[in-house]
């Protein structure tokens, strides 16, 4: 049986983007797991590179027993072009290669956001407080930083969540390493808004 | 490894190179990546590059510090965190003052992305020692401080070699060929306005095939084989000695396998490491190696007066042995 969203509707594939003005939602670095479509219906999920599986449409009976992705699109996150459109819920998913490695890469990641989030959107980063990519530490220290030395021309407010055993998205989802033999166990969900 | 207070001090009178004509950025960069594969490897129990089709990438390796860091990071002491958040500072505001107008004027994002790699990674490399596994596991991030401190650069790199050709980066033509074209470029900077390159060749699936073929005929110190059977393997394998001549197979394939302990060796030749007696095999036999290194060493020393050379000149090996001892948490585990 194909797998539901939140809303009970089957996972939808959309061929159309950035343009679709009903997707209001967008995952980046989805790899092959499908955050996004499930827990926030309408998204287009992407990545900087297509997993070398078949794409879920092409086992529209039972995609949920295939090694499959569900991207909609290939994308970087830092020079995606959206054509001016933004987005709710922007949504990184145990993020690497995005996010918070550092006091650039902050800088540049919050000045993007700026950019694709609708202004009473949400930036929803799911991972470890290990991951030096999604860590609320590093946000709140280089955010901070670059504040005090005028280096980003926006404001942002932070909220941070602890991601138990018993949380929604730890037991409904299982967060695999696409190129690893490990999972990754999220315990910290932020959410980013525009001051 | 160094300590938190010697990379601070070590900054107090830094410099970024301005001679990139040294490649050893390169091969340091190289190791921290074979490194990094099998630390992952040992934690999960499974070697991540088993598979003959694996092909190094840039999200493996950041996969593989993800769970590096998920798995071992318990670091909470905030004293160290605090000297760590210290350091970063003094890192930050000391690499930027060294690339002073190249900075400025410079094209910043490729700055920016080099300056956070390399201090998040020197960064990890000492929080590591912290970690309280950290005496089970190699630190991977031990031979990308030394990019930093030995050859002062800051750096990036990618498994798209295309990618980096904007910064200067140029393949050679004899490189042409399939297993060559498995390539890692890096990028290096330092005080100079152009950029240093250099690439390594991804020979991971490589060395798997040589490691399972040495684990089904040489999986004991009592079964080790002679290098020339493994090069007659690998030549059976339908590698050219054009693609790969015998002294690479030894330094590209053979010795990382030494360097990250999955192979040892005796005078008999390579074996697999599985048990404590193959282990023991191997040091004994690396130790008589190093019991001949001394002596000749110090036979060079007892000329000092002779030739007017001074003596600190000729007992650097003492100094070395003596660090070890030193970052040797426990005496017991210092070599003497």
């Amino acid at each position: 049986m194909p797998r539901k969203d939140i809303n009970g509707n089957d996972f939808a594939h959309h061929s159309d983007f950035p343009v679709n003005p009903q997707v209001r939602n967008i995952e980046f670095a989805a790899g092959k797991a499908f955050f996004g479509k499930r827990e926030f219906p309408n998204c287009f999920l992407t990545d900087i590179t297509i997993p070398q599986v078949d794409h879920f449409m092409q086992h529209p009976a039972d995609y949920e027993l295939q090694d499959c992705h569900y991207l909609d699109e290939r994308c970087d996150y830092l020079t995606v072009q959206t054509n001016g459109r933004t987005f709710d819920n922007v949504i990184f998913c145990n993020p690497i290669m995005i996010g918070f490695r550092g006091k650039f890469e902050t800088k540049y990641f919050l000045e993007k956001v700026h950019d694709l989030l609708a202004d009473n959107g949400t930036v929803i980063v799911l991972g470890s407080s290990t991951n030096v990519w999604s860590k609320f530490s590093n946000l709140q220290r280089y955010y901070g930083k670059l504040k005090e030395e005028n280096d980003l021309d926006y404001d942002f407010e932070f909220e941070l969540q602890v991601v138990d055993a018993n949380h929604p998205y730890r037991q409904n989802h299982t967060f695999y390493r696409s190129n690893l033999s490990d999972t990754a166990v999220p315990n910290q969900l932020i959410h980013i808004k525009k001051a | 490894m160094e300590n938190i207070a010697s990379v601070s001090n070590a900054l107090d009178n830094f410099e970024l190179s301005t001679d990139y004509r040294v490649k050893n950025y390169v091969k340091n960069f190289n190791s921290h990546v074979d490194f990094l594969i099998e630390t992952t490897s040992e934690i999960n129990k499974a070697s991540i590059a088993k598979d003959k089709k694996f092909t190094f990438t840039d999200a493996i390796y950041w996969q593989c510090e993800a769970s590096i860091l998920e798995n071992l990071d318990d670091v909470t002491d905030s004293e160290v965190l605090g000297k760590l958040d210290d350091l970063e500072d003094k890192l930050y505001s000391k690499l930027i003052s060294s690339l002073g107008k190249f900075y400025r004027n410079g094209d910043r994002s490729w700055i920016d992305k080099m300056l956070d790699m390399t201090i998040q990674n020197t960064l990890l490399g000492l929080k590591f020692e912290y970690f309280s596994a950290s005496n089970r596991y190699r630190n991977p991030w031990t031979e990308a401080t030394d990019i930093l401190l030995d050859n002062r650069l800051i750096y990036t790199f990618s498994d798209d070699v295309d990618h980096l050709k904007d910064l200067g980066l140029k393949i050679s033509d004899k490189d042409s060929n399939e297993i060559a074209r498995k390539l890692v470029g890096v990028a290096g900077k330092g005080n100079k306005k152009d950029f240093a390159t250099g690439y390594f060749r991804d020979l991971t699936a490589l060395r798997n095939m040589l490691y399972n073929f040495l684990e089904s005929i040489a999986d004991n110190s009592a079964k080790a084989i002679k290098k020339e059977l493994i090069v007659k393997e690998i030549r059976d394998m339908g590698v050219k000695p054009e693609q790969l001549t015998d002294n690479n197979i030894q330094s590209w394939l053979i010795d990382p396998l030494k360097q990250t302990n999955r192979i040892g060796s005796n005078k008999d030749g390579y074996f697999v490491i599985n048990t404590g007696s193959d282990l023991i095999a191997s040091y004994n036999s690396h130790f008589e190696n190093f019991k001949g290194f001394y002596r000749t060493l110090e036979r060079h020393k007892r000329l000092a007066e002779k030739f007017d050379v001074p003596i600190e000149k000729l007992d650097r090996h003492h100094k070395f042995v003596g660090d070890q001892n030193l970052n040797a948490e426990d005496p017991e585990d210092s070599l003497f």
